[in-house]
């Protein structure tokens, strides 16, 4: 199995080599124009956000 | 599928500062909204239908907006903290079932539970480095337990509390899928569980049993790529969606012929041929196919890797709630994401109560200028002088305590029907 196990949790191993190249055109439901617009509300910078270890 | 009574209790990520609450704990739609410590919570009112379940799950987005400030997203598994691994929150479903111990439930539900996140999974972990089916579950330890937290959670949640007449009502409490955006994912999450519940309480399913089922939820959720095979408990290798269709096979045969269940077997024997196909075939209807080709699609129109910042950043973005900003609302009003109700029905469900639970009267209770209530639970309200009415049963709407109150049951108050009308039907 590809993930470790780190005192006791499900730790996930580092980027395969697949998320480190750009992706080659597949085809998609999605044209350029929506994938254009889609991504004028995409941000920037990393989203950093308050998170719970709790539930 | 039986009546029995449905409820979703979602945490939410959150970038707010403060986690108070502008509305009250307990809504007019019957629904309950809180901060359970540092993270929002909407707990929606008992539904009896799998339907009305989705349209509060979805009225819930928009009133933990109104309630909250600051940014929420509706993804169950956050980014590690330094030191102390991945952090997790839940979405947690619930069963009304029959009043025998849920112990007996574990042998039937764990195949079941283990193999459907393949149509049920919201699709995550760019930002940990792999694009897995259902992130969720990497946070599932046990095959059982009655603990949701840390490392004791289990693919049964074990956790006793009825919240009904114990003689003869229990309540079962999952904690192991994903949150999803997906109107669809959650109508088959909850659907084909329903149909499976039914199948246990009526002792018609056969026995099957899988090898390791915690290293195997985890192993199924890590290949994205199709083919997924299983070990049984006598140790023979099975596709994971032929053990999916010993539990749909069995339902068309026994399960009760109303239209709901003829929707959700339809769809079930649909999606899991799609499956073995080719699953992008279901990238309008399953969560995580549909966000990983919206993913990859992305990527591939910027030229960047999928582990480029802003991929990461359009994964966490297609579960913000907001509908003038999210990324997934943006493809749902293109009209590329399948839905299962209308924005009519769940600006009414943000409003009005299920009519036929006892969500109906605990909601008028407290609701009605008449009457004055001191304390509020899921199966009691007490009234100022000590006057108690016990909600035992969730799937009666108690309109004789209404009467006796003398409640008139009018249409609910309006206060922010033109702010939803906004976020719902509004200008971008």
């Amino acid at each position: 199995m590809d993930y470790k196990e780190e005192g006791g949790v499900a730790v996930l191993d580092a980027p395969g080599s697949d998320y480190g190249t750009a992706t080659k055109k597949k085809s998609s439901r999605f044209t350029p124009e929506v994938l254009r617009e889609l991504g004028r509300g995409v941000k920037p910078e990393e989203i950093v956000y308050k998170q719970s270890t709790r539930e | 599928m039986k009546k029995r009574i449905y409820g979703l209790e979602t945490e939410y990520g959150f970038t707010g500062k403060s986690v108070i609450s502008k509305l009250p704990e307990w809504l007019c739609n019957g629904a309950r909204l809180y901060a359970d410590g540092d993270h929002p919570e909407y707990a929606t009112p008992e539904c009896a239908s799998v339907r009305d379940l989705v349209k509060h799950d979805k009225a819930g987005e928009l009133l933990v907006q109104k309630a909250f400030e600051g940014k929420l997203y509706k993804n169950n598994v956050a980014a590690a903290i330094s030191g102390a691994g991945l952090s997790s929150f839940g979405c947690h479903e619930n069963y009304l079932t029959a009043a025998r111990p849920l112990i007996e439930l574990v042998p039937s539900l764990i195949p079941f539970l283990v193999t459907r996140q393949l149509f049920t999974g919201a699709g995550g972990g760019l930002a940990h480095g792999k694009y897995l089916i259902s992130p969720r579950a990497m946070h599932i330890n046990k095959e059982f337990s009655a603990i949701t937290t840390a490392n004791e959670r289990g693919i049964v949640c074990l956790r006793d509390e009825p919240h009904a007449d114990q003689l003869k009502y229990k309540r079962l409490h999952l904690i192991t899928a994903d949150a999803n955006m997906s109107e669809v994912s959650t109508y088959m999450k909850m659907g084909t569980t329903s149909i499976v519940l039914d199948l246990i309480e009526e002792g018609r399913l056969p026995l099957i049993s899988l090898s390791r089922p915690v290293d195997t939820l985890k192993a199924l959720s890590w290949n994205t790529s199709g083919g997924w095979m299983v070990k049984t408990g006598d140790g023979k290798a099975m596709r994971a969606t032929d053990v999916q269709r010993i539990y749909l096979d069995t339902a068309i045969r026994f399960a009760s012929p109303d239209q709901t269940t003829f929707d959700v077997l339809g769809r079930w024997a649909k999606y899991l041929d799609a499956l073995d196909r080719d699953p992008q075939e279901l990238a309008g209807a399953v969560e995580w196919v549909m966000k990983r080709e919206v993913l990859e699609a992305f990527a591939a129109e910027e030229q960047i890797p999928v582990g480029h910042q802003r991929v990461k950043n359009l994964e966490l973005q297609m579960t913000d709630i907001d509908r003038k900003e999210s990324r997934y609302y943006f493809l749902e009003k293109k009209g590329l994401v399948e839905r299962i109700v209308t924005d009519e029905e769940i600006l009414e469900a943000t409003m009005e109560p299920p009519r036929d639970t006892r969500a109906f009267c605990r909601a008028n209770m407290i609701y009605s200028k008449s009457c004055r209530p001191i304390s509020i639970d899921w199966e009691k309200v007490m009234m100022e002088g000590g006057a108690t009415f016990s909600l035992k049963d969730p799937l009666d709407s108690y309109n004789r305590y209404l009467d006796e109150l003398g409640i008139k049951v009018q249409p609910r108050r309006k206060d922010f029907w033109d702010y939803f009308m906004e976020l719902l039907f509004g200008k971008e």
